[in-house]
Protein backbone atom coordinates (compact mmCIF):
# COMPACT_ATOMS: atom_id res chain seq x y z
CA UNK A 1 0.00 0.00 0.00
CA UNK A 2 2.86 2.90 0.91
CA UNK A 3 4.46 1.56 -2.42
CA UNK A 4 1.42 2.15 -4.69
CA UNK A 5 1.29 5.46 -2.60
CA UNK A 6 4.66 6.65 -3.90
CA UNK A 7 3.88 5.36 -7.24
CA UNK A 8 0.71 7.61 -7.26
CA UNK A 9 3.16 10.65 -6.24
CA UNK A 10 5.68 9.76 -9.02
CA UNK A 11 3.48 9.81 -11.56
CA UNK A 12 1.50 12.89 -10.61
CA UNK A 13 4.84 14.51 -10.69
CA UNK A 14 6.14 12.98 -14.14
CA UNK A 15 2.87 14.14 -15.90
CA UNK A 16 3.24 17.88 -15.03
CA UNK A 17 4.35 18.89 -18.64
CA UNK A 18 4.16 22.74 -19.22
CA UNK A 19 6.27 22.74 -21.85
CA UNK A 20 8.11 21.23 -24.25
CA UNK A 21 11.56 23.44 -23.37
CA UNK A 22 10.79 22.01 -20.00
CA UNK A 23 11.07 18.27 -21.46
CA UNK A 24 14.75 19.17 -22.11
CA UNK A 25 16.50 18.34 -19.19
CA UNK A 26 17.79 20.78 -16.77
CA UNK A 27 21.25 20.05 -15.47
CA UNK A 28 23.89 17.93 -17.14
CA UNK A 29 23.35 14.78 -15.16
CA UNK A 30 19.14 14.49 -16.06
CA UNK A 31 20.30 15.56 -19.62
CA UNK A 32 22.38 12.44 -19.30
CA UNK A 33 19.99 10.19 -18.01
CA UNK A 34 17.25 11.74 -20.07
CA UNK A 35 15.43 13.01 -16.97
CA UNK A 36 15.05 9.82 -15.60
CA UNK A 37 15.64 10.81 -11.75
CA UNK A 38 12.61 10.29 -10.15
CA UNK A 39 14.27 8.05 -7.66
CA UNK A 40 17.47 9.49 -8.15
CA UNK A 41 19.30 9.78 -4.28
CA UNK A 42 21.95 12.23 -5.71
CA UNK A 43 20.70 14.86 -3.49
CA UNK A 44 20.46 17.90 -6.35
CA UNK A 45 17.71 18.93 -8.46
CA UNK A 46 15.26 17.25 -6.44
CA UNK A 47 12.31 19.59 -7.50
CA UNK A 48 12.24 19.51 -10.79
CA UNK A 49 12.21 15.44 -10.78
CA UNK A 50 10.74 14.72 -7.50
CA UNK A 51 9.59 16.75 -4.61
CA UNK A 52 9.04 13.93 -2.28
CA UNK A 53 12.88 12.89 -1.78
CA UNK A 54 13.35 16.21 -0.89
CA UNK A 55 13.18 15.47 2.71
CA UNK A 56 16.63 12.90 1.89
CA UNK A 57 18.89 16.41 1.19
CA UNK A 58 21.58 16.84 3.28
CA UNK A 59 22.76 20.81 4.39
CA UNK A 60 22.49 23.08 1.85
CA UNK A 61 22.96 22.54 -2.05
CA UNK A 62 23.26 24.95 -5.07
CA UNK A 63 23.19 23.83 -8.27
CA UNK A 64 23.98 25.97 -11.89
CA UNK A 65 23.57 25.25 -15.64
CA UNK A 66 24.24 26.48 -18.88
CA UNK A 67 23.58 24.88 -22.29
CA UNK A 68 24.36 26.48 -25.41
CA UNK A 69 22.60 24.04 -28.17
CA UNK A 70 22.36 24.00 -32.08
CA UNK A 71 19.77 26.01 -33.75
CA UNK A 72 20.35 29.30 -31.45
CA UNK A 73 18.44 27.50 -28.33
CA UNK A 74 19.80 28.24 -24.74
CA UNK A 75 18.65 26.91 -21.54
CA UNK A 76 19.43 27.92 -17.95
CA UNK A 77 19.23 26.20 -14.38
CA UNK A 78 19.50 27.11 -10.95
CA UNK A 79 18.73 25.63 -8.25
CA UNK A 80 18.56 25.54 -4.45
CA UNK A 81 17.25 23.31 -1.86
CA UNK A 82 18.15 22.98 2.11
CA UNK A 83 17.37 20.48 4.66
CA UNK A 84 14.88 21.50 6.95
CA UNK A 85 14.58 20.18 10.92
CA UNK A 86 12.52 17.03 11.01
CA UNK A 87 12.60 14.92 7.77
CA UNK A 88 12.04 17.60 5.80
CA UNK A 89 13.50 19.35 3.10
CA UNK A 90 12.75 22.74 0.66
CA UNK A 91 13.67 23.81 -2.74
CA UNK A 92 13.32 26.34 -5.10
CA UNK A 93 14.46 26.78 -8.79
CA UNK A 94 14.60 28.70 -12.20
CA UNK A 95 14.68 26.89 -15.33
CA UNK A 96 14.57 29.19 -18.33
CA UNK A 97 15.29 28.27 -22.05
CA UNK A 98 15.14 30.85 -24.83
CA UNK A 99 15.34 30.40 -29.16
CA UNK A 100 17.55 32.79 -30.63
CA UNK A 101 15.88 35.78 -33.29
CA UNK A 102 14.15 34.42 -36.25
CA UNK A 103 12.87 36.78 -39.11
CA UNK A 104 9.06 36.67 -38.58
CA UNK A 105 6.88 37.42 -42.03
CA UNK A 106 3.60 38.97 -42.63
CA UNK A 107 1.02 36.72 -44.59
CA UNK A 108 2.76 37.58 -48.09
CA UNK A 109 6.07 36.46 -47.22
CA UNK A 110 7.48 39.65 -46.28
CA UNK A 111 10.04 40.40 -43.26
CA UNK A 112 8.71 42.07 -40.05
CA UNK A 113 10.62 41.90 -37.26
CA UNK A 114 12.80 39.82 -35.45
CA UNK A 115 11.39 37.21 -33.15
CA UNK A 116 12.60 35.27 -30.08
CA UNK A 117 11.44 33.58 -27.19
CA UNK A 118 11.89 32.73 -23.64
CA UNK A 119 10.15 30.78 -20.99
CA UNK A 120 10.92 31.16 -17.36
CA UNK A 121 9.92 28.34 -15.19
CA UNK A 122 9.78 29.49 -11.23
CA UNK A 123 8.99 25.90 -8.77
CA UNK A 124 8.89 26.10 -5.07
CA UNK A 125 9.08 22.39 -3.62
CA UNK A 126 9.01 21.26 -0.21
CA UNK A 127 9.13 17.63 0.87
CA UNK A 128 8.36 15.66 3.64
CA UNK A 129 9.51 11.88 4.85
CA UNK A 130 7.93 9.36 7.72
CA UNK A 131 10.11 7.21 10.13
CA UNK A 132 9.11 3.89 7.61
CA UNK A 133 10.95 5.64 4.72
CA UNK A 134 8.30 7.10 2.45
CA UNK A 135 7.86 10.47 1.25
CA UNK A 136 5.49 12.95 0.13
CA UNK A 137 6.50 16.26 -1.74
CA UNK A 138 4.75 19.14 -3.32
CA UNK A 139 5.65 21.06 -6.01
CA UNK A 140 4.45 24.28 -7.70
CA UNK A 141 5.41 25.95 -11.07
CA UNK A 142 4.92 29.15 -12.31
CA UNK A 143 5.90 29.28 -15.76
CA UNK A 144 6.13 32.83 -17.97
CA UNK A 145 6.19 32.45 -21.74
CA UNK A 146 7.86 35.82 -23.52
CA UNK A 147 6.57 34.64 -26.98
CA UNK A 148 6.65 37.40 -28.97
CA UNK A 149 9.49 40.27 -28.07
CA UNK A 150 7.96 43.45 -30.17
CA UNK A 151 4.23 42.15 -29.20
CA UNK A 152 4.73 41.57 -25.59
CA UNK A 153 2.92 38.50 -25.66
CA UNK A 154 3.49 36.42 -22.78
CA UNK A 155 1.56 33.56 -21.00
CA UNK A 156 1.69 32.73 -17.22
CA UNK A 157 0.34 29.75 -15.92
CA UNK A 158 0.78 27.86 -12.37
CA UNK A 159 0.70 24.16 -12.18
CA UNK A 160 0.57 22.26 -8.69
CA UNK A 161 1.64 18.84 -8.66
CA UNK A 162 1.30 16.27 -5.13
CA UNK B 1 -36.42 44.05 -36.47
CA UNK B 2 -36.07 44.29 -32.96
CA UNK B 3 -33.36 45.67 -31.34
CA UNK B 4 -30.89 44.61 -34.17
CA UNK B 5 -28.26 46.85 -35.77
CA UNK B 6 -28.31 46.62 -39.63
CA UNK B 7 -24.55 46.23 -40.68
CA UNK B 8 -25.60 45.57 -44.01
CA UNK B 9 -27.70 46.44 -47.08
CA UNK B 10 -28.06 44.66 -50.21
CA UNK B 11 -30.64 44.51 -53.02
CA UNK B 12 -31.52 41.21 -54.89
CA UNK B 13 -32.98 41.90 -58.61
CA UNK B 14 -35.51 38.91 -58.91
CA UNK B 15 -36.94 37.53 -62.06
CA UNK B 16 -40.52 38.68 -61.00
CA UNK B 17 -39.72 41.27 -58.25
CA UNK B 18 -36.85 42.90 -56.32
CA UNK B 19 -36.05 41.93 -52.91
CA UNK B 20 -34.13 44.05 -50.57
CA UNK B 21 -31.85 42.24 -48.01
CA UNK B 22 -30.35 43.53 -44.42
CA UNK B 23 -27.55 41.70 -42.47
CA UNK B 24 -28.44 42.29 -39.03
CA UNK B 25 -26.96 41.69 -35.33
CA UNK B 26 -28.10 41.54 -31.82
CA UNK B 27 -25.77 44.30 -30.11
CA UNK B 28 -27.07 42.01 -26.85
CA UNK B 29 -25.04 39.37 -27.43
CA UNK B 30 -22.14 41.82 -27.61
CA UNK B 31 -19.72 39.47 -29.78
CA UNK B 32 -20.13 39.01 -33.28
CA UNK B 33 -22.41 35.86 -33.91
CA UNK B 34 -24.59 35.14 -34.59
CA UNK B 35 -26.20 37.29 -37.31
CA UNK B 36 -29.87 37.17 -39.07
CA UNK B 37 -30.49 37.68 -42.79
CA UNK B 38 -33.66 39.54 -42.85
CA UNK B 39 -35.43 40.42 -46.11
CA UNK B 40 -38.48 42.32 -47.60
CA UNK B 41 -40.33 42.16 -50.38
CA UNK B 42 -42.50 45.23 -50.34
CA UNK B 43 -40.51 48.21 -49.98
CA UNK B 44 -40.16 47.50 -46.36
CA UNK B 45 -43.77 47.33 -45.22
CA UNK B 46 -43.31 43.72 -44.01
CA UNK B 47 -39.82 41.89 -43.32
CA UNK B 48 -39.11 38.35 -42.97
CA UNK B 49 -36.28 36.79 -41.64
CA UNK B 50 -34.15 33.31 -42.06
CA UNK B 51 -32.31 32.34 -38.59
CA UNK B 52 -30.19 29.96 -40.67
CA UNK B 53 -26.72 31.46 -39.90
CA UNK B 54 -27.80 31.90 -36.24
CA UNK B 55 -28.23 28.14 -35.66
CA UNK B 56 -24.89 27.21 -36.86
CA UNK B 57 -23.21 30.25 -35.20
CA UNK B 58 -21.82 32.00 -38.77
CA UNK B 59 -20.86 35.41 -38.75
CA UNK B 60 -22.27 36.59 -42.36
CA UNK B 61 -19.94 38.90 -44.45
CA UNK B 62 -21.63 39.51 -47.69
CA UNK B 63 -24.37 38.53 -49.86
CA UNK B 64 -24.22 38.16 -53.32
CA UNK B 65 -27.04 36.95 -56.20
CA UNK B 66 -27.54 35.22 -59.60
CA UNK B 67 -31.04 35.41 -60.94
CA UNK B 68 -32.77 33.99 -57.94
CA UNK B 69 -29.86 32.52 -56.20
CA UNK B 70 -28.53 33.53 -53.12
CA UNK B 71 -24.59 33.34 -52.09
CA UNK B 72 -24.16 34.15 -47.98
CA UNK B 73 -19.92 34.91 -47.43
CA UNK B 74 -19.18 33.81 -43.88
CA UNK B 75 -16.77 32.39 -41.12
CA UNK B 76 -17.88 29.03 -41.70
CA UNK B 77 -17.97 28.92 -45.75
CA UNK B 78 -19.93 30.29 -48.82
CA UNK B 79 -23.79 28.83 -48.68
CA UNK B 80 -25.95 28.57 -51.61
CA UNK B 81 -30.01 29.10 -51.53
CA UNK B 82 -32.20 29.35 -54.55
CA UNK B 83 -34.25 31.90 -52.85
CA UNK B 84 -37.32 29.84 -52.58
CA UNK B 85 -36.41 27.75 -49.41
CA UNK B 86 -34.48 30.43 -47.48
CA UNK B 87 -33.94 28.18 -44.37
CA UNK B 88 -32.53 26.04 -46.63
CA UNK B 89 -28.74 26.98 -47.23
CA UNK B 90 -26.04 24.13 -49.00
CA UNK B 91 -22.48 25.19 -48.15
CA UNK B 92 -19.94 24.76 -50.59
CA UNK B 93 -16.43 23.35 -49.95
CA UNK B 94 -13.77 25.59 -50.77
CA UNK B 95 -11.56 21.98 -51.51
CA UNK B 96 -8.35 22.49 -54.31
CA UNK B 97 -8.53 19.41 -57.11
CA UNK B 98 -7.04 16.84 -54.57
CA UNK B 99 -10.50 17.79 -52.73
CA UNK B 100 -8.56 18.83 -49.74
CA UNK B 101 -9.85 21.78 -47.65
CA UNK B 102 -8.67 25.47 -48.50
CA UNK B 103 -10.27 27.42 -46.02
CA UNK B 104 -13.33 28.01 -44.05
CA UNK B 105 -13.54 31.87 -44.27
CA UNK B 106 -15.30 33.44 -47.14
CA UNK B 107 -15.56 36.96 -47.60
CA UNK B 108 -17.22 37.40 -50.82
CA UNK B 109 -18.67 36.26 -53.28
CA UNK B 110 -19.52 36.51 -56.81
CA UNK B 111 -20.90 35.26 -59.96
CA UNK B 112 -19.49 35.58 -63.72
CA UNK B 113 -20.51 34.39 -66.92
CA UNK B 114 -18.00 34.93 -69.29
CA UNK B 115 -18.40 33.60 -73.09
CA UNK B 116 -21.62 31.32 -71.79
CA UNK B 117 -19.12 29.98 -68.95
CA UNK B 118 -20.28 30.53 -65.48
CA UNK B 119 -17.61 31.50 -62.85
CA UNK B 120 -18.18 31.27 -59.53
CA UNK B 121 -15.44 33.40 -57.33
CA UNK B 122 -14.87 33.41 -53.57
CA UNK B 123 -12.53 36.16 -51.58
CA UNK B 124 -10.60 34.81 -48.96
CA UNK B 125 -8.01 35.42 -46.45
CA UNK B 126 -5.37 33.18 -48.53
CA UNK B 127 -6.63 34.59 -51.66
CA UNK B 128 -9.08 34.80 -54.37
CA UNK B 129 -10.88 31.43 -55.55
CA UNK B 130 -12.50 30.85 -58.27
CA UNK B 131 -14.44 27.59 -59.73
CA UNK B 132 -16.12 26.65 -63.16
CA UNK B 133 -17.59 23.94 -62.16
CA UNK B 134 -20.17 25.56 -59.50
CA UNK B 135 -17.82 25.10 -57.24
CA UNK B 136 -16.86 21.80 -57.02
CA UNK B 137 -13.52 22.50 -57.66
CA UNK B 138 -11.30 24.98 -57.09
CA UNK B 139 -8.07 26.90 -58.51
CA UNK B 140 -7.28 30.20 -57.02
CA UNK B 141 -5.01 33.48 -57.00
CA UNK B 142 -2.67 34.37 -54.42
CA UNK B 143 0.29 36.93 -54.04
CA UNK B 144 3.18 36.55 -51.34
CA UNK B 145 6.95 37.38 -51.97
CA UNK B 146 9.58 35.69 -52.84
CA UNK B 147 12.10 35.17 -49.92
CA UNK B 148 15.06 37.47 -49.98
CA UNK B 149 18.23 35.65 -51.44
CA UNK B 150 20.63 35.81 -48.00
CA UNK B 151 18.28 33.81 -45.82
CA UNK B 152 19.21 30.14 -45.47
CA UNK B 153 21.62 29.20 -48.00
CA UNK B 154 20.41 29.62 -51.57
CA UNK B 155 16.99 27.27 -50.82
CA UNK B 156 15.62 30.48 -49.08
CA UNK B 157 13.59 28.57 -46.80
CA UNK B 158 11.51 30.45 -44.56
CA UNK B 159 7.77 30.17 -43.00
CA UNK B 160 4.79 32.99 -42.93
CA UNK B 161 3.26 34.19 -41.67
CA UNK B 162 5.25 33.84 -38.70
CA UNK B 163 4.14 34.01 -35.92
CA UNK B 164 1.42 31.68 -36.85
CA UNK B 165 -1.82 32.61 -35.55
CA UNK B 166 -3.23 29.28 -35.21
CA UNK B 167 -6.96 30.88 -34.73
CA UNK B 168 -6.69 33.48 -36.99
CA UNK B 169 -7.21 33.94 -40.89
CA UNK B 170 -7.15 30.93 -42.95
CA UNK B 171 -5.09 28.76 -40.10
CA UNK B 172 -2.56 27.89 -42.30
CA UNK B 173 1.42 28.53 -42.32
CA UNK B 174 3.54 27.94 -45.34
CA UNK B 175 6.98 26.74 -45.47
CA UNK B 176 8.22 28.05 -48.94
CA UNK B 177 11.94 27.68 -50.89
CA UNK B 178 13.26 27.91 -54.10
CA UNK B 179 13.01 24.77 -55.66
CA UNK B 180 13.90 25.25 -59.71
CA UNK B 181 14.23 21.26 -60.27
CA UNK B 182 10.93 20.71 -58.09
CA UNK B 183 12.50 17.81 -56.26
CA UNK B 184 10.13 16.46 -54.00
CA UNK B 185 11.17 17.57 -50.09
CA UNK B 186 10.25 16.36 -46.63
CA UNK B 187 9.69 18.85 -43.55
CA UNK B 188 9.93 17.64 -40.05
CA UNK B 189 8.68 19.72 -38.10
CA UNK B 190 10.19 19.68 -34.01
CA UNK B 191 9.76 21.47 -30.99
CA UNK B 192 12.20 23.18 -28.74
CA UNK B 193 13.24 19.42 -27.09
CA UNK B 194 13.37 18.02 -30.38
CA UNK B 195 10.42 15.79 -29.75
CA UNK B 196 9.07 15.31 -33.52
CA UNK B 197 5.94 16.71 -34.56
CA UNK B 198 4.96 16.06 -37.93
CA UNK B 199 6.49 15.32 -41.43
CA UNK B 200 4.99 17.12 -44.40
CA UNK B 201 5.64 15.37 -47.72
CA UNK B 202 4.87 16.12 -51.36
CA UNK B 203 5.50 19.54 -51.61
CA UNK B 204 3.31 21.69 -53.71
CA UNK B 205 4.80 23.37 -56.93
CA UNK B 206 4.61 26.77 -57.81
CA UNK B 207 6.95 27.78 -60.75
CA UNK B 208 10.57 27.77 -59.19
CA UNK B 209 9.08 27.57 -55.66
CA UNK B 210 7.80 24.97 -53.54
CA UNK B 211 5.72 24.80 -50.38
CA UNK B 212 4.32 22.92 -47.26
CA UNK B 213 1.36 23.69 -45.77
CA UNK B 214 0.87 22.85 -42.04
CA UNK B 215 -2.54 23.45 -39.42
CA UNK B 216 -1.18 23.38 -36.90
CA UNK B 217 -1.81 20.18 -35.69
CA UNK B 218 0.78 17.68 -34.73
CA UNK B 219 0.64 13.66 -36.19
CA UNK B 220 -2.11 12.54 -33.89
CA UNK B 221 -4.23 15.40 -35.41
CA UNK B 222 -4.13 17.99 -32.02
CA UNK B 223 -3.32 21.45 -31.87
CA UNK B 224 0.34 22.16 -30.85
CA UNK B 225 1.21 24.18 -27.79
CA UNK B 226 2.41 27.79 -28.11
CA UNK B 227 5.67 28.11 -28.58
CA UNK B 228 8.97 28.02 -31.21
CA UNK B 229 9.11 24.91 -33.94
CA UNK B 230 11.87 24.18 -35.64
CA UNK B 231 11.38 22.84 -39.38
CA UNK B 232 13.95 20.94 -41.19
CA UNK B 233 13.52 20.59 -44.74
CA UNK B 234 15.21 17.05 -46.36
CA UNK B 235 16.70 17.95 -50.07
CA UNK B 236 19.13 15.36 -51.53
CA UNK B 237 21.60 14.75 -49.07
CA UNK B 238 21.00 18.22 -47.68
CA UNK B 239 18.97 19.63 -44.60
CA UNK B 240 18.06 22.98 -44.37
CA UNK B 241 16.37 25.03 -41.26
CA UNK B 242 14.08 27.15 -40.11
CA UNK B 243 11.88 28.30 -36.84
CA UNK B 244 8.21 28.97 -36.69
CA UNK B 245 6.59 30.47 -33.49
CA UNK B 246 3.31 29.05 -32.98
CA UNK B 247 0.57 31.27 -30.83
CA UNK B 248 -3.19 30.16 -29.89
CA UNK B 249 -5.21 33.44 -29.95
Amino acid sequence: MKNLFFILITICVIQSSPGASYEYGYSARSVSLSSALVADTYNSMQSFANPSVLNQCKGQNYGLSYFMMSLDRSLQTFYYSRKLAGNAGISAAILRSSIGEFMGKDSFNNPTNKLSNSDYYGLLSFGVGTKNGSGIGISMKIHYSNLYVNDSSSQWSITQTR
Amino acid sequence: MEDRWIIGIRSQEKSDFDRLWTISWNPALNKAVPHTLNYTDDNGLSWSFTRFFETIGAIVYDLNFHNDNVYASTDKGLYYSDGNNLNLWIPYEVNDISQTKMTDVVYSSNINVIDNQQILSAGTPDGLFYSFDDGFTWEMYRAWNRTQDSENDNKRLSAYPNPFYVDEGYGQVRIVYFNSSNDNGKLDIYDFSMNHIKTLKQPNNIGNESEFVWDGKDKFSDDVSNGVYLCRLSLGNKYYWTKLMVIHS
